[in-house]
């Protein structure tokens, strides 16, 4: 067969220019949907506030668990008792800017902490900026949804400045902790200025009463925390909540101790007594097996009782521990007793009876120690009344290999540092 | 140094196959002698043209005897038949296109020849139809083709698996394996790492149209996230004819987005137009951890009591109570095909079973995989072709590495109390706890369908649409069950205790269109022009679905529904790509070749401000050999090449999009969290590549030689960047902000060495380097926090870390003043007062080999005998010996842990420090490795005759029957499959050695 004159060579092209037409036409067929995301322009829309602070609210609440067992092992409430080599930083004390775990773990696993508690405080701030720009009108109960998120966007600061020896916000500069606690007083004040009368709205003001007061005494500002404190009604207690529903809204508390052996309350948590009475305030108990690590004895709190028991983000409790602190600062040996004896009466404890203000000082960590039992105060204690490190740095580390090193707070992580371009090395 | 493996102990079975084989042998070999006979003086002659390397029949062959004028062609099955010849003797002549053509003088009155064919190596004749418009001769390519001829291998030295097919028979393709597990498949990388943090993985084309090859899924078998499954091994390489490796963008521009990482074309058999020709293959094997106790060794401890050193080896132990810890996992398969047709319709039909046991209770496969290919030809000009695949499996999957029995046997240690007695010593249960509690197993359902329209308008219209349809649906499941006392000793985790249920079905379904259309076109000055267009589109969607239940109420339940608590998920991804290219081909008198084209490409996953993306390529060759001045007699073709093209690595799906996720509060309402930063301005990476080559057949074609070298630039390549935690998002970023290079050459000669009488030496030799350099991160100088570094001047997924190079003892045995090299040819200090790193990283290696390669020869002897072998090799990469780092630094197990004086301290004070310092895992992981050995015989007619076979074949073949090494982990081939680059060996199943029996026949 002869090859093709011009006049067919046209004929053909036109054949190969038309179904390239066609299909150049198709351009709607590369369309794809992603109806599991959400994206974020659909997502910011004021009749979705609702779910935007409940996002804000879910994500408190695991960062917030997450903390209290991770640095529960950081301090002195747990112990390691698993096997994941990766893990043991965190008991052993060896965190460094470097290390991932507690960096980029997320809240529902063991070990993050920085992450969560980040997107926490993001989830809180970035909410408050879209309700500012939305109106009562359009947002049901704006003003005490705002209330809310500061008082969130405030503990996830105080969580912030007290676990970390600095850290960023919005890929801000590195700030201390001081400047992060000063951040939290802002927030709850704003909590203060905001929340309307109603029962909704007085919780939240006792909410944001009681974590000002922890953030001012983070700072020794005692006597403004006690004016916070004294205005906190008896009883109060205001949870995080937790649900078996999903793996990071459980108690992971809970989780990592008594249902997955990760961790194992610590040897001086156990068997706690007052007058030679068992403490009710740390509930601990032999498990009867291993943990994780199968070579070492599980010990389990019994405070939370299940994957989805309550964690109380303040309390009562709290507050006239503060204002017991704030009373022996102010030197009123007599008063602080009394708040002291306060809690232990609640419990059915024996009374303290002590004049020596030095003696009341450690009392009242001793107090904060067992009342406040993974409540998430701990570690920043251990750093406020400068407790010894217990084992010391360089005693060798039981579970596995290495010492113990001398973390109290953890370094702002390398994925902060080497990723933040206001940081960027 | 290279140590040698050796095969110290072989297994009774093995034994026992090797009898059997060497009965039939000494049994059959009477009847070869029988075929002597005296000869008429007219008659005929037959019998029977096959391949020399293979033994596989040789159809269509013209069979003549010029002198009478006499002649026919062989059939599908090979044979021939020509009557009354004059004789005593005739000399016939065998000529087929692709073979050497042979004359040979046989007595009249034979009727049983079997008469062997060597391969032409005329290497431009050969057509391949991957990367190109239309199927062309290799003479007018610019860029290199690498063709593995599946059909012959499986002849030569059955594989298991398509990789197993691949590894070692594509220069630049490396095989990255991972587990020895049944069922386990490697990943693949084509001319090293072109991608920083892409997938890099080749895309997988069988019979036109793409289908999902999916690496590392299944359950989470590994620990760490890390599955040991490919998608690729659903495939019966029985059904392969061929495969085509395409190794970058120089040759793979007209495939557009998702190319940078080369294409694998997998073309399968079709039927030859002749009478029916059914055939079988029946294989029977075991496999087996060879020298297992030696490979993972002994741990030491010391008793608490005496202060005793003791010493206990998991695999010592428990064959000494009579309950070895690995068994010999025996393998059958069956495949039946039947082929054959008219020239109008043509079928090939056949079905595979499989069925493989691993060498633990918890390791299995069965497959049945069936296949129907038709080829109809309506009319002189039009063809239409259809395949359908089909395949059914079940693949039972151990834990190892981060878990499971192989934990526990790689990292036990002679009990101190009670509860490690009740555990055998084991780390944290005997194996058949593991083996009873635990099931993960992966079933597939999986059809693949195209059909190919291919018209002719004689030489001056083609055009061919080619649409398929590739559907997979995966059931990843693990299971737990609700343990009585007997587990509960051992399992303390009440979900484990209680039992449960996770189930995660993927559907994955690709679909592909393709048209192409050419025009050529006489020009004057004997050019003619050939004008491709064509388009292409294709669509994948995963479906994922989740069911998960805990707690079982009662043994014996084994269904999500049955917990008492129980859990969902779903979602959906999507991703498209439309493409067109037109391609401009110009040729001068056959002999020189210039082609120009433009691929214009769109992904459903670019961001919205990047839209139509263009790969330009232009390549020329030119056939030397066939000027009219060349006079050199000795290389009989020579074809000069060069390429330039340009590819797209799409970026992940939805990664453009800044996007929440839904969440569950503690409350039990829903909400939102953020999940993905997202970024508009995404671009596809873009590959640029330039390749130069020769192609040449030597010696009256006896041998094919092929070179490549290359260069490939990978511009706005795609930087997973993670993103810092104040920005309220977490994970990574994909922005287009990088640059590196690749380079590298590639050989492959193959052909007849010697071949003299009945004797006959064919070889294949592969070798190939590759080299990769970052050249630009937009800005840092490295981007990582761990110990893979994307670092500017260094190769990709290079390892950096902690050097020390000395330290000092305390009394104790303990350390101090560790010294660390400070990458400025110095040292200083290692740690700080407090225990944290101040040394710098160094480089430690890269994570690809530099050079791979193989070698493989087929000795032929007589018409009956064949023995092949093959041994390939990697060297220049460093790999992490995460058993070492398990055993001495974290569990304290070794020699050094009980008396670490004897030792170096600049060892000592790495496992001192809290896991920090570690330079002792890393190692250079260079192998070889003798990959696989046969024999096979080629049966008598009488002995075939008898089961009315026309032809036979019985062959013994081995896999991976030697290593030579300086790698002191269990094998340099087993790390985590997960990993893009890290290579990480921590108790995995090692490549097992394997013997296989087949016998072939044809009927």
């Amino acid at each position: 067969m002869p090859l093709p004159t011009p006049s067919r060579l046209a004929r053909h092209a036109v054949v190969v220019a038309t179904i390239v037409a066609t299909l150049t036409g198709c351009n709607e067929i590369l369309k794809v949907s992603a109806p599991q995301l959400i994206e974020e322009a659909s997502l910011t829309q004021a009749t979705n506030a609702p779910v935007i602070v409940a996002g804000a609210v879910g994500d408190f609440e695991c960062a917030f668990a997450s903390y209290i067992a991770v640095m529960g092992t950081v301090s002195d409430e747990f112990s390691d008792s698993q096997a994941n080599a990766a893990i043991w930083d965190l008991d052993r004390r060896t965190n460094f800017p470097q290390t991932g775990l507690y960096s980029t773990g997320t809240c529902g696993g063991f070990g993050g902490v920085y992450t969560p508690v980040a997107t926490a405080r993001f989830q809180a701030d970035n909410a408050i900026k879209l309700l500012d720009g939305w109106t009562d009108a359009q947002v049901d109960t704006r003003q005490n949804l705002i209330a809310r998120m500061a008082a969130y966007a405030g503990y996830s600061l105080i969580l912030l400045g007290e676990g970390f020896c600095s850290a960023a916000i919005d890929l801000g500069p590195e700030m201390t902790p001081a400047q992060l606690f000063v951040l939290a007083e802002q927030r709850f004040s704003r909590t203060l200025s905001v929340a309307t009368e109603g029962a909704t709205g007085d919780s939240l003001r006792t909410l944001a009463r009681i974590g000002r007061a922890r953030a001012r005494t983070d700072q020794n500002k005692l006597a403004e925390a006690d004016a916070d404190a004294a205005l906190v009604p008896a009883n109060f207690t205001f949870n995080a909540r937790y649900s078996s529903s999903s793996g990071r809204s459980e108690n992971r508390v809970f989780r990592a101790n008594n249902t997955n052996g990760t961790v194992t309350v610590d040897a001086t948590f156990r068997s706690q007594t007052v007058g030679g009475q068992a403490d009710p305030r740390v509930p601990v108990a032999d498990a009867g097996r291993g943990g994780s690590f199968p070579q070492i004895r599980l010990f389990v709190q019994n405070k939370y009782s299940s994957l989805n028991a309550p964690i109380p983000i303040a309390t009562f409790r709290e507050a006239i521990l503060i204002r017991a602190e704030a009373a022996a600062a102010a030197g009123n040996a007599a008063t602080a007793v009394g708040f002291i004896n306060q809690g232990r009466t609640r419990n059915a404890l024996p009374a303290y009876a002590s004049t020596d203000l030095t003696a009341i000082r450690a009392q009242i960590l001793d107090e904060r120690r067992r009342e406040l039992f993974l409540e998430s105060h701990r570690l920043f204690d251990t750093i406020r009344f400068a407790v010894p490190l217990n084992p010391a740095p360089g005693a060798v580390f039981p579970v596995g290999g290495g010492t113990y090193g001398d973390n109290k707070c953890l370094p702002l992580p390398d994925v902060e540092r080497l990723n933040n371009p206001t940081l960027r090395p | 140094m290279f140590t040698v493996r050796g095969n110290h102990s072989v297994p009774h079975h093995v034994r026992a196959i090797a009898w059997v084989v060497a009965v039939a042998v000494i049994a059959l070999a009477p009847t070869t002698a029988a075929g002597a006979q005296d000869a008429p003086q007219r008659g005929p002659i037959a019998g029977v043209v096959v391949d020399a390397q293979t033994g596989v029949p040789i159809g269509n062959a013209q069979v003549g005897v010029p002198s009478a004028g006499i002649g026919t062609t062989t059939g599908a099955d090979g044979r021939f038949r020509l009557a009354d010849v004059p004789g005593p003797r005739a000399t016939l002549s065998i000529r087929r296109f692709g073979y050497r053509g042979i004359s040979e003088t046989v007595a009249i009155g034979r009727t049983d020849l079997r008469i062997t064919m060597s391969q032409a190596t005329r290497v431009l004749d050969e057509v391949v139809i991957t990367g190109t418009a239309e199927p062309v001769e290799r003479r007018s390519l610019g860029n290199s083709v690498t063709k593995i001829n599946a059909a012959s291998v499986q002849q030569i030295a059955p594989a298991r698996d398509i990789s197993s097919l691949i590894n070692g028979r594509a220069p630049g393709v490396v095989m990255v394996a991972g587990s020895g597990a049944v069922g386990a498949g490697p990943r693949f990388r084509i001319r090293g790492s072109s991608s920083l943090s892409l997938s890099d993985q080749p895309l997988i084309y069988i019979d036109g149209v793409r289908m999902a090859s999916d690496v590392s899924t299944g359950p989470t078998t590994q620990f760490f996230g890390s599955a040991v499954v490919s998608r690729l091994n659903d495939l019966n390489p029985d059904d392969i004819e061929s495969i085509e490796v395409v190794k970058g963008p120089a040759a793979a521009t007209l495939y557009g987005t998702e190319a940078n990482n080369g294409v694998i074309q997998i073309i399968t058999k079709r039927g030859r137009a002749g009478r029916t020709v059914f055939s079988s293959d029946f294989r029977r094997g075991t496999a087996w951890f060879n020298d297992a106790q030696e490979r993972i060794g002994y741990n030491l401890n010391r008793d608490p009591v005496t202060g005793e050193i003791k010493r206990w080896s998991a695999v010592e132990q428990e064959e000494a109570r009579g309950t070895p810890l690995f068994k010999n996992g025996g393998s059958q398969a069956y495949n039946l095909a039947l082929s054959g047709g008219s020239p109008a319709v043509r079928y090939q039909l056949s079905s595979g079973y499989e069925n493989s046991k691993g060498i633990e209770p918890t390791n299995d496969l069965w497959r049945y995989t069936g296949r129907a290919n038709v080829s109809l030809a309506v009319s002189p000009v039009l063809d239409v072709n259809t395949s359908i695949g089909l395949t059914q499996s079940k693949n039972h999957l151990p834990l190892e590495a981060g878990g499971g029995m192989w934990f526990s046997a790689f990292f036990g240690q002679a009990p101190r109390n009670a509860s490690e007695t009740l555990r055998r010593g084991f780390f944290s249960a005997p194996p058949e706890a593991f083996w009873n509690a635990f099931e993960n197993f992966q079933r597939v359902g999986r059809a693949t369908s195209s059909i190919t329209i291919s018209h002719r308008g004689g030489e001056i219209f083609n055009q061919r649409l080619t649409a398929g349809y590739d559907d997979t649906g995966e059931d990843n499941t693990g299971i737990t069950q609700r343990m009585g006392p007997e587990l509960r000793q051992f399992f303390g985790n009440p979900v484990d205790q209680n039992g449960g249920k996770t189930t995660r079905r993927r559907q994955l379904t690709v679909g592909s269109v393709d048209y192409a259309a050419t025009l050529k076109t006489r020009l004057p000055m004997g050019m003619v022009a050939s004008s491709s267009g064509g388009a292409q589109f294709f669509r994948r969607n995963t479906y994922a679905l989740l069911a998960r239940g805990e707690g079982f109420p009662t043994a014996g339940l084994t269904q999500v529904d049955a917990a008492a608590t129980t859990f969902g998920g779903e979602a959906f991804i999507t991703n498209t790509t439309l493409g067109f290219y037109g391609q401009e081909q110009l040729s001068f008198r056959d002999r020189i070749y210039l082609t120009a084209a433009l691929r214009v490409d769109n992904n459903s996953a670019f961001g919205e401000n990047a839209s139509w993306v263009k790969y330009p390529k232009l390549s020329a060759a030119w056939v030397a050999s066939d000027e009219p001045w060349w006079h050199l007699t000795a290389i009989s073709q020579f074809k000069l090449r060069a390429a330039y093209g340009e590819t797209g690595q799409q970026p992940a799906n939805f990664s453009a999009l800044r996007t929440f996720s839904a969440i569950t509060t503690g409350s039990g309402g829903s909400g939102v969290t953020p999940n993905s930063i997202g970024n508009a301005d995404l671009r596809p990476e873009v590959g640029k590549e330039t390749e130069v080559g020769f192609d040449a057949s030597l010696f009256d074609d006896r041998f094919g030689v092929e070179f490549n070298a290359y260069r490939r630039t990978t511009t706005d390549a795609i930087l997973a960047a993670t993103v810092a935690p104040s920005s309220g998002f977490a994970g990574t970023q994909f922005t287009n902000i990088g640059e590196l290079s690749t380079r590298g050459v590639e050989l492959q000669a193959h052909g007849t060495v010697f071949r003299r009488g009945g004797f006959a030496l064919e070889s294949n030799v592969n070798i190939s380097r590759n080299g990769s350099e970052i050249k630009d991160l937009g800005g840092p100088a490295f981007i990582g926090t761990a110990n893979i570094r994307q670092q500017v001047g260094y190769p990709v997924g290079s390892y950096f870390d902690y050097r020390v190079v000395s330290a000092e003892f305390n009394a104790n045995g303990t350390t101090r003043n560790a010294m660390c090299d400070d990458d400025k040819g110095g040292v200083t200090a290692c740690l700080n007062a407090t225990g944290g790193v101040i040394a710098p990283r160094v480089f430690y290696g890269r994570s690809d080999p530099s050079s791979e390669g193989s070698f493989s020869s087929t000795a032929s002897f007589g018409q009956r005998f064949r023995l092949y072998g093959l041994v390939d090799w990697k060297r220049g990469h460093t790999q992490l010996n995460n058993n070492a780092r398990v055993k001495c630094q974290i569990f304290r197990l070794c020699p050094e842990n009980l008396d670490p004086l004897k030792y170096d301290p600049a060892l000592i004070a790495q496992y001192d420090s809290p896991n920090l310092l570690r330079n002792f895992v890393y190692a250079d992981a260079s192998f070889a490795k003798l990959r696989e050995l046969s024999v096979a015989f080629l049966l008598p007619n009488g002995v075939t005759s008898r089961a009315g076979a026309t032809s036979g074949t019985l062959t013994l073949s081995g896999r991976n029957l030697h290593t030579w090494t300086g790698w002191t982990g269990v094998d340099p081939e087993s790390f985590f499959t997960v990993e893009q680059f890290a290579r990480t060996e921590q108790a995995q199943v090692p490549p097992l050695r394997q013997m296989l029996v087949s016998l072939n026949l044809t009927f």
